[in-house]
């Protein structure tokens, strides 16, 4: 009855989703807040989302089904699953956002290798192939080859993600961006990701009778990558502040105190760093654990909302460094990015409880099936 | 082989804007899209104060960001220097409107990243761009470096000539005379 309820929940939201993409493909990105200026919006951000989970929920399942660390063995097959349904959502929404996806077999006949996009394209692929092999293998129960195929997806997820950090950090036009920290930081990201969306996964999977020894477990995963990613920030603000390096300063002045500073101190510092931290240090119950990671999640959206943005909302300084512009690019999002955002979220709700009805998710007796094979 | 520059002589730019819209009519942009846009400076101290008039467009680089990017070789650099687009290979990801340093890249109405293609139709049959032939001050000039006739070489040799960012390491292709 419950799982009616969203399923029809989540229908609402792709018919929603489908709305704005008739919309994007008729009218083109007139439709999108997205300007010369601000090229990249919402939709970048969160198709950056999308992957971040899938890639986080590779990299923290692999720790039961690949490298052996018990806790995390049970729930090998509905990380793997939805794996593959937020990565598949991804692809919808870069799919969407892309001005002509019709060239995109543009990219096979005429690759260009030193383009970060041409990279991620391809080991997104091979990482979605190597997800679905593995899938196909724990469903049949043939854990050894799992086990194997498991290790090229978390190779090729690290690969990928990184290089989807990369498409930022070699732009150096763009000093927000440019550097070596974001395909770094996104492999943290994706390890905060998967964390927390395990955790909400599991108390809603509760009484499917998982051992319990995974959520201290991944409790304390959730507060040693959040307390990382807050010595990260520190240092990236820190830098970008000291001694006014132009576009950092600005970028972060945009997030202290400028058209950003709600998403910044509500959402990026606030539900992504001091709650959980206070939270978890005075109350690690069931449901602290689970509101905790729940509201990560959504701070997360909101962090790589906050990352493509301010990017660009500061002005290129295209005549002379020493003469900057004392203005700021205007980016909003129109309810047509904000549809495939929401789209993209019933698009994954659905595809998740549909295939935990169609496939038998439960028995994730790793070591049992090893043992009567 | 030829070996396109542009000129650009931004102390006889007056702001008239004629170099835009000519732009936009030879290449049928609607109003709110231009390849070619207007940036002001202000130097100087109270009184002793200068507007600077810079008209910026696509710097047709030696080493183009907006290339190296390109997932699909849709940008690409012509041997005579031009940087030109490839719209039926542009899938639209505007990863180049990003790397540009110069933001020279707009997002047009075929839904592909375009640019400034120093009108490279009309300069090889030896007629001027649209910007350069409308503008009243003559501060647009475009030639060819290995043309030894070509007015630029004068221009290039007599007054102080600037390139934009030349830190970013793009060897651009536009000369700026300040």
């Amino acid at each position: 009855m419950k799982r009616n309820v969203w399923l029809t929940v989540f229908a609402g939201l792709i018919v929603f989703g489908l709305v704005g993409a008739v919309m994007v493909l008729t009218k083109g990105h007139s439709v999108f807040g997205t300007t010369d200026y601000v090229p990249w919006g919402i939709l970048i951000s969160t198709y950056i989302f999308f992957v971040v989970t899938s890639t986080g929920l590779c990299l923290i399942s692999s720790m039961g089904h690949v490298f052996g660390i018990e806790p995390f063995q049970f729930i090998a097959k509905r990380a793997v699953l939805l794996a593959i349904v937020t990565l598949l959502a991804g692809f919808a929404v870069i799919g969407l956002e892309l001005g002509q996806p019709l060239h995109l077999f543009w990219i096979l006949l005429s690759p260009n290798p030193t383009s970060a996009i041409f990279w991620m394209g391809a080991m997104y692929s091979l990482y979605l192939v190597l997800m679905i092999v593995e899938f196909y293998l724990l469903m049949r129960g043939q854990h050894d080859w799992a086990k194997k195929a498991g290790l090229a997806a978390f190779v090729a997820a690290i690969t990928a993600h990184s290089i989807l950090g990369s498409i930022f950090g070699f732009l150096h036009a763009r000093p927000f961006w440019e550097g070596p920290y974001l395909p770094i930081y996104f492999i943290l990201s994706a390890l905060i990701s998967g964390t927390a969306i395990l955790i909400v996964m599991y108390f809603i999977k509760e009484k499917d009778e998982m051992p319990s020894a995974i959520v201290p477990a991944l409790t304390k995963l959730l507060m040693l990558f959040v307390g990382i990613s807050i010595f990260f920030s520190i240092w990236k603000v820190m830098t970008g502040i000291y001694g006014h390096p132009y576009g950092k300063y600005e970028a972060f002045q945009a997030l202290f105190s400028g058209p950003l500073s709600w998403s910044y101190w509500l959402f990026e510092v606030g539900l992504g760093m001091l709650v959980p931290v206070i939270v978890l240090l005075i109350n690690r119950s069931r449901a602290a654990v689970f509101w905790v990671a729940a509201t990560i999640l959504v701070a997360i959206f909101f962090m790589r909302y906050n990352l493509v943005v301010v990017g660009q909302i500061v002005p290129l300084e295209v005549i002379d460094v020493s003469t900057s512009v004392a203005y700021l690019h205007f980016y909003r999002p129109t309810w047509v990015e904000l549809s495939i955002v929401a789209g993209a979220l019933g698009f994954t709700g659905f595809a998740y409880l549909w295939g935990e009805k169609k496939f038998n998710l439960n028995v994730s007796g790793h070591n049992k099936a090893v043992k009567t094979t | 082989m030829a070996r396109y520059v542009m000129v650009v002589d931004t102390t006889k730019c007056v702001e008239c804007y004629a170099c835009r819209v000519a732009c936009q009519t030879q290449n049928s942009l609607p109003p709110d899209k231009s390849f070619n846009r207007m940036e002001v400076r202000e130097n100087g101290s109270f009184p002793n104060v200068k507007a600077h008039a810079y008209p910026l467009q696509c710097q047709h680089c030696d080493n183009p960001p907006c290339q190296h990017v390109c997932p699909t070789h849709a940008t690409y650099k012509r041997p005579d220097g031009v940087v030109l687009v490839d719209p039926k290979k542009c899938i639209g990801c505007k990863y180049c409107m990003t790397a540009c340093p110069y933001q020279a890249r707009v997002f047009g109405k075929d839904q592909v990243a375009e640019k400034c293609r120093l009108c490279v139709e009309l300069l090889e049959q030896g007629i001027k761009p649209a910007c350069e032939s409308t503008c009243m001050c003559n501060v647009r000039t475009s030639g060819d470096l290995d043309d030894p006739k070509s007015p630029v070489h004068a221009l290039l040799a007599n007054k102080k000539i600037v390139q934009l960012r030349p830190d970013h390491g793009t060897k651009p292709r536009l000369y700026y005379i300040v």
